[in-house]
């Protein structure tokens, strides 16, 4: 299944971003195999609507499930829109979360853990 | 006539001016209107009460989606600058408050799917029997970013035939060019302090650009007020009045009352003041001066300073309204914290920089947004353009070339970047290109890094801006191993606000015992609260009434917060200011006394809530 994880790098071995709209990475997963590919998210600086656009994205990307740390209200009705699976409260590295999520480990979101405008300011 | 009441910076006294010149012409039998243009945080209500007699309903044009004959193409989604459409798995999703009514996706839908249809986004509320004046104001809705058009509908009301006065917001934003439009006079309020001459500054540049006859306004002129008037002459703006610094104006105000009915001397300053204003109409306008320019240190500057915290956490103050000490507070307190980097939220109207002095060692542009731009070699005037634009962005009088006799030309202030006017020119004439609209540096103070910006007139997007300066000020924490931060927020509740506020450690509220500071820290609770911050409150001049004082601290306890200290009216607030010093270097008293509690307070609260 495919799947996309938001992420501060580019690698398995980074951290989940906690945003989803503003994240730095997609790593878009195949989970059968493991064979992943990191596309910056371009939408990271946008004004305003970035989670709508990264929602738009995962959905011309074919993804059925996002891992993330925090999703806000528009991202979620998008994905939602899309058919798109959302699981929130995500964290550790990008590696961690797809066990984790293989494992069955992690449940999906039934609606936004935060507000918008949570990711114009970046997480410590 | 139509006298416009504008300042840079909140607090100033733009509404005690507003409403009490409209009280002394009525009651001199003037035919007089008062209309609140400040439609995100209208006050002049809470001094008028008005019983409202109509209601108008304020609308735009927004998208609607007929789903019978959408083919889910995406051509919507594509042309939207504004991120508010998203089109997924063949569904068009539109999210209305992103929405800024430009009318591209119903243009570009080859199917002709979506049309525009007028939909709410706030109020007029108007009093025609008010008694001793017409009063009406707009209220725009929460959450939505329209502004300049509740404004103009406000000024629907404007009567040729009596004397209007415009509230307008304060700032420099688009409401307040709205509210400024087709002024015949601007009257500034500011007040002799640093502060007040920065924000003129930014408020002069804003009406002479729209060339509109303007006078500066002294409020709480103590006599000592050279630092406005050696400026106002250096630009070429008449100082139209001064009203005196007195504590008995500041209880009356407290309290909601009109100032002319308790203090009968002002009444005749306000009419000579609006003697001086009238004069001015028709009166030609002084040259733009030249903004203050920002040096980059050249000599190459010590390291800054380190600390030991593998964490941070970061500290916001707000106020809702403008002018209520927030920048004295936080100036303050940067003097008492230990390893912080400041950083200044207010992109609009920066005013730290007053009492820290920095020297700015980065600069860095902004690029907030998009600005059409019509070439004059090749438009042939066919006019498309302008019946396209939603903005009225549009004007006919550029220059002649080879095709044309006038050419078309882009209204900078106005244009919104949508792109729509590219879509319908024949010749390709017309571009949009991302727009530099503010710059923002780093800097080193005595007492530590500072991050701070500037945004340009009327400019969009400020709430990237702040993100942008946060997202600056945390990444130097994490270098220098800093343990806080500490931010300046902007005054009111809008975007702005919402990017400083929210994922904030600790949001600290400095308000001011009068009915509108009261009322506007309400509004900034609802903000925490929606964004699970937590908030604590500082109350400036508590002595000033002791009755708003208590209901401050009893709408405190409601929303789960309480006061953490109370600063008295003390005179050395206002020297310190003069001095361009916090009121902690400036002298021992109580005002510093209380400051110096309310960081000790603080400090506690914040090593319970770690």
């Amino acid at each position: 299944m495919k799947i996309a994880v938001t992420s501060e790098g580019t690698t398995l071995s980074d951290q989940v971003d906690p945003r989803f709209g503003r994240c730095a990475h997609f790593m878009i997963v195949e989970t059968d195999t493991i064979e992943f590919e990191a596309i910056g998210n371009s939408n990271a600086g946008a004004g305003g609507g970035a989670g709508i656009q990264s929602a738009q994205l995962m959905s011309e990307r074919d993804v059925k499930v996002v891992l993330t740390g925090s999703c806000g209200p528009n991202a979620f009705r998008t994905l939602n829109a899309a058919g798109i699976e959302v699981v929130t409260g995500v964290g550790g590295s990008v590696q961690d979360a797809i066990e984790k999520f293989k494992a069955g480990d992690l449940s999906s979101s039934t609606s936004a853990n935060v507000a918008g405008h949570f990711g114009m300011q970046k997480q410590q | 006539m139509i006298i416009t009441v504008a300042s840079g910076k909140g607090g100033t006294g733009k509404t005690t001016f507003a409403v009490n010149l409209a009280h002394v012409l009525a009651s001199r039998g003037e035919n007089v209107r008062l209309l609140d243009c400040d439609v995100e945080e209208p006050n002049d209500h809470l001094f008028v009460r008005p019983e409202f007699t109509d209601e108008e309903q304020v609308t735009v044009l927004k998208p609607v989606l007929d789903q019978n004959k959408c083919t889910g193409c995406g051509k919507c989604a594509d042309a939207c600058n504004y991120n508010a459409i998203a089109v997924v798995k063949g569904r068009v999703l539109i999210f209305n408050e992103l929405c800024h009514s430009c009318g591209v996706c119903s243009y570009v839908c080859p199917e002709g799917a979506l049309t525009e249809r007028e939909t709410p986004i706030g109020i007029v509320q108007i009093a025609s029997d008010n008694k001793p004046f017409f009063f009406a104001h707009g209220l725009l809705n929460i959450g939505e970013a329209l502004a300049p058009k509740v404004v103009a509908q406000v000024k629907a009301h404007i009567d040729m035939e009596a004397i209007n006065i415009l509230d307008a917001s304060p700032g420099t934003a688009c409401p307040v060019v709205k509210a400024v439009e087709e002024s015949d006079v601007a009257v500034l309020v500011t007040e002799p302090t640093p502060f007040g001459l920065n924000d003129l500054k930014l408020a002069v540049g804003l009406s002479l650009a729209m060339k509109v006859p303007t006078g500066i306004l002294i409020n709480r002129s103590d006599g000592n007020d050279a630092i406005i008037a050696d400026y106002a002459e250096s630009v070429g703006i008449p100082i139209v009045g001064r009203i005196p610094f007195k504590r008995e104006y500041a209880e009356t105000y407290s309290s909601g009352a009109i100032l002319v009915e308790w203090h009968e001397e002002l009444q005749k300053i306000l009419l000579d003041i609006y003697d001086n204003v009238a004069k001015l109409k028709g009166t030609s306008v002084p040259p733009v001066p030249e903004a203050d320019i920002v040096r980059i240190k050249e000599d190459k500057p010590a390291p800054f300073p380190t600390g030991t915290s593998e964490t941070h956490r970061e500290i916001t103050v707000i106020s809702g309204k403008g002018g209520t000490g927030k920048t004295t507070v936080l100036g303050s307190f940067a003097v008492l914290a230990r390893d912080k980097v400041l950083v200044d939220d207010d992109v609009d109207a920066a005013d730290l920089h007053l009492l820290l002095a920095p020297s700015v060692r980065e600069a860095h542009d902004f690029v907030g947004g998009k600005k059409a731009t019509i070439d004059a070699d090749k438009c042939i005037g066919c006019g498309k353009c302008m019946a396209a634009c939603h903005f009225d962005a549009i004007c006919f009088d550029g220059p002649s070339n080879d095709l044309a006799g006038k050419t078309y030309r882009i209204d900078e202030l106005a244009c919104e970047g949508c792109g729509f006017c590219p879509l319908v020119c024949p010749v390709d004439a017309i571009t949009v290109e991302p727009n530099v609209t503010g710059r923002w540096y780093v800097s080193g103070t005595k007492y530590g890094p500072m991050i701070h910006a500037c945004l340009g007139i009327a400019e969009e997007n400020s709430g990237k801006l702040v993100a942008q300066v946060r997202n600056r000020a945390a990444e130097l924490a994490v270098d220098l191993k800093l343990g806080l931060i500490l931010g300046d927020g902007p005054p009111g509740t809008g975007c702005p606000v919402i990017a400083s506020v929210s994922g904030t450690d600790l949001v600290v509220i400095v308000t001011e015992p009068t009915v509108s500071g009261v009322h506007d820290m309400e509004r900034v609770f609802k903000l925490t609260t929606h964004f699970g911050v937590p908030a604590l409150v500082i109350v400036n001049k508590a002595d000033l009434n002791t009755a708003q004082t208590s209901r401050i601290e009893t709408i405190a306890k409601e929303y789960n917060s309480r006061v953490i200290a109370m600063i008295p009216f003390d005179r050395n607030v206002h020297d310190a200011l003069m001095e361009g010093k916090t009121v902690i270097e400036y002298a021992k008293g109580a005002a510093e006394e209380a400051i110096r509690e309310a960081w000790s307070e603080l400090q506690k609260e914040a090593e319970i809530r770690k």
